[in-house]
């Protein structure tokens, strides 16, 4: 069973499912879970947060039905369980003052304005989820085949040894 | 189910009488050490706890049943003629410290610092550029620099470098060409026949040179006089093999290794240590110094100069560490306890011809460190070896101890068939770009190679008047 969680909060059926594409390489090793507004979001993030399973990303659109994306991370990002959560935020049209909200009190890592496209942010969420690992996981090396091969070779090179349970 | 195995079965050994072993003229001490050591083979086989984890079990274990400072009642009790030989608890503390443990802290130093200020990927990036684009040579050469670095630093972090800087090549690949294959394959093979080529290569060796004392003392330069050599002949061949079997259907391939040199005195520190320890280590027998005291040049200087600092010390692998130092006092106690020769001795050796023994000791250690690690498959089996090269005239006349313990040493290391076989090849299998048939029918070709070697260089030994 994967142990992190990537949440996708977006109420549009269409986007979802050209997120869904761009998200099918890291199925393997991430759950995926996709809602359609901020509510049912937190629901789901407070139910497995009782259990092993951590959040690894959210990839938040900005514009939900009760609340902006925005505010919503900023919740996130107040929240101990979740504040090393990794946060992408798709924008409808740039508006620097929103920008700003997230990156300052949201922990934003990542924003994406139209026009992207799957690969984009395939490989957005690559370099997120790979940030994460390194920071979070002992056992790199199990992602080594999802994400970004040569960040966690290169990290275990540079002394992530440690945590390597084998031998010679 | 494996705990209880583990841990119920050396118990109940313990607990049988002496006398219903059936092994004749066995102490109490004898006793003891034999419940340890299945504890030891089975600890290490079903790893129910870490490998680490039991070599320091083990030694706690020695100075608690059989040490001159044991439980009270385990060593005033009996006779001591049927108790038998309490070992001095300061030798087995000390294992944690021996002279080994001090080279290998060396070369960890050395890889550490070597990382830190990035001479190893500047001299990969340097070292590669002869062998041009043919992916053939570049093969080759990423094979020799990995093999190269491997003697020095781990085997693993090594492979690490080294598929780092390849993945990205490889991406550009075609999907069905076999070359891919290949390229990931060559790495961890490299490593793991690299890691032969001296002494602080990869911890078996460690384990070997505990056994090579004395009158069999082997230096810093003479392992590295036939390691080197025999480590270049089968790279050369597993090259070959892979050149049969993976032939890069790409005609040009371009390695990019950023990276420049760094100019800082600490970098030029790092790497005039690095060259002074090496030209020491070889260079022994003409300043009197032996390999375990130049260990310490690169601890002292890079601690005194603050090249590493007290997070780097985070970065030791102790657990590596740990485990030779379980197989020292392991082995120390089998053979001062006399257990071994009494476990040698219920095998009639000497009815079988003297190559045959070697034959079948290399190939049980391939085996069992196929399936387990290979410095503890080294640890179980190198004292074994030790007793039963002293005992075997036979083997005597083949070159003794000396040469059955580095066929044997050897062997461990040539374990590559599986994915769980060693870290390189689980590491270079994480990757997802190799497939497992690949890697059984190379690696096994390449580990049946390596036997094959082990048993030229025992001969070829022999021939030069080595032992």
């Amino acid at each position: 069973m994967p142990h992190y969680v990537v949440l996708i909060v977006n109420r549009n059926p269409d986007e979802q499912s050209r997120i869904a594409v761009a998200l099918e390489p890291f199925e393997v090793s991430f759950r995926m879970i996709r809602v359609a507004n901020s509510e049912e979001a937190e629901r789901e993030v407070y139910a497995f947060s009782e259990t092993e399973e951590r959040l690894a990303l959210v990839i938040c659109d900005e514009a939900l039905p009760q609340e902006s994306g925005t505010s919503f991370l900023v919740r996130l990002h107040q929240d101990a369980r979740t504040r090393a959560t990794h946060k992408i935020l798709i924008m409808h049209e740039p508006d620097a003052e929103v920008l700003i909200q997230a990156i300052n009190h949201g922990g934003l890592d990542h924003c994406l304005v139209p026009p992207w496209n799957e690969e984009q942010l395939a490989e957005t969420v690559k370099q997120e989820l790979t940030d994460f690992i390194l920071d979070h996981e002992p056992d790199k090396l199990a992602y080594a085949s999802v994400l970004d091969q040569e960040r966690i070779l290169g990290h275990m090179h540079e002394g992530g040894l440690t945590s390597w349970d084998h031998h010679d | 189910m494996r705990y209880l195995i583990a841990f119920a079965f050396p118990l109940i050994l313990w607990g049988l009488p002496t006398e219903l072993l059936g092994l004749e003229g066995m102490t109490i001490t004898q006793h003891r050490m034999l419940a340890i050591f299945a504890l030891a083979v089975l600890c290490w086989v079903l790893e129910p706890i870490p490998i680490f984890a039991t070599s320091v079990l083990l030694i706690f274990l020695e100075l608690l049943l059989v040490s001159s400072k044991s439980l009270i009642w385990l060593r005033d009790s009996t006779a001591p003629e049927q108790l038998g030989v309490l070992l001095p608890y300061q030798a087995l503390l000390q294992t944690f410290a021996s002279p080994i443990i001090m080279l290998f802290l060396g070369g960890f130093f050395l890889a550490i610092a070597a990382t830190k200020y990035r001479l190893d990927r500047n001299l990969a990036r340097v070292l590669l550029r002869p062998f041009g684009e043919d992916p053939r040579f570049v093969m080759l050469g990423m094979m020799l620099i990995t093999a190269v670095f491997s003697m020095f630093m781990s085997n693993t972090a090594t492979t690490a470098l080294m598929l780092a800087i390849l993945t990205p090549v490889l991406k550009l690949f075609h999907p069905d060409d076999p070359g891919r294959d290949g390229f990931v394959l060559s790495i961890p093979l490299a490593a793991n026949i690299g890691g032969v080529g001296t002494p602080i290569g990869t911890p078996p060796n460690a384990v070997a040179m505990k056994y090579l004392t004395g009158e069999n003392a082997i230096s810093f330069s003479e392992w590295m006089a036939f390691g080197i050599p025999f480590a270049l002949l089968l790279l050369v061949a597993a090259w070959g093999l892979l050149i049969v079997f993976c032939r890069p259907r790409e005609r040009q391939m371009n390695l990019v290794i950023e990276g420049t040199f760094q100019k800082s005195w600490r970098a030029w520190v790092v790497y005039l240590v690095f060259g002074a320890t090496i030209l020491l280590w070889l260079t022994g027998s003409f300043h009197g110094l032996n390999s375990y005291i130049v260990a310490m040049l690169p601890v002292s200087v890079f601690l005194t100069t603050r090249i590493l600092t007290k997070e780097d010390l985070k970065l030791l692998s102790w657990d590596v560490l740990w485990l030779i130092s379980g197989g020292i006092a392991l082995g120390y106690g089998l053979e001062q306890t006399g257990l071994s020769k009494t476990i040698i001795a219920q095998v009639p050796f000497s009815e079988f011809p003297a190559l045959v023994i070697i034959i079948a000791a290399s190939l049980v250690a391939l085996l069992m460190s196929t399936f387990i690690s290979n410095t503890a498959t080294a640890n179980l089996i190198l004292p074994l070896m030790a007793a039963l090269a002293a005992s075997e005239p036979a083997l005597q006349a083949l070159g003794g101890e000396r040469m059955l313990v580095l066929v044997v040493t050897f062997s461990c290391s040539f374990a590559m068939a599986l994915p769980v076989s060693t870290p390189p090849n689980a590491m270079a299998f994480a990757t997802g770009l190799l497939p497992s048939q690949a890697l059984l029918k190379i690696g096994a070709l390449v580990s049946v190679l390596g036997l094959g070697c082990a048993y030229l260089l025992g001969w070829t030994l022999r021939q030069v008047g080595f032992y």
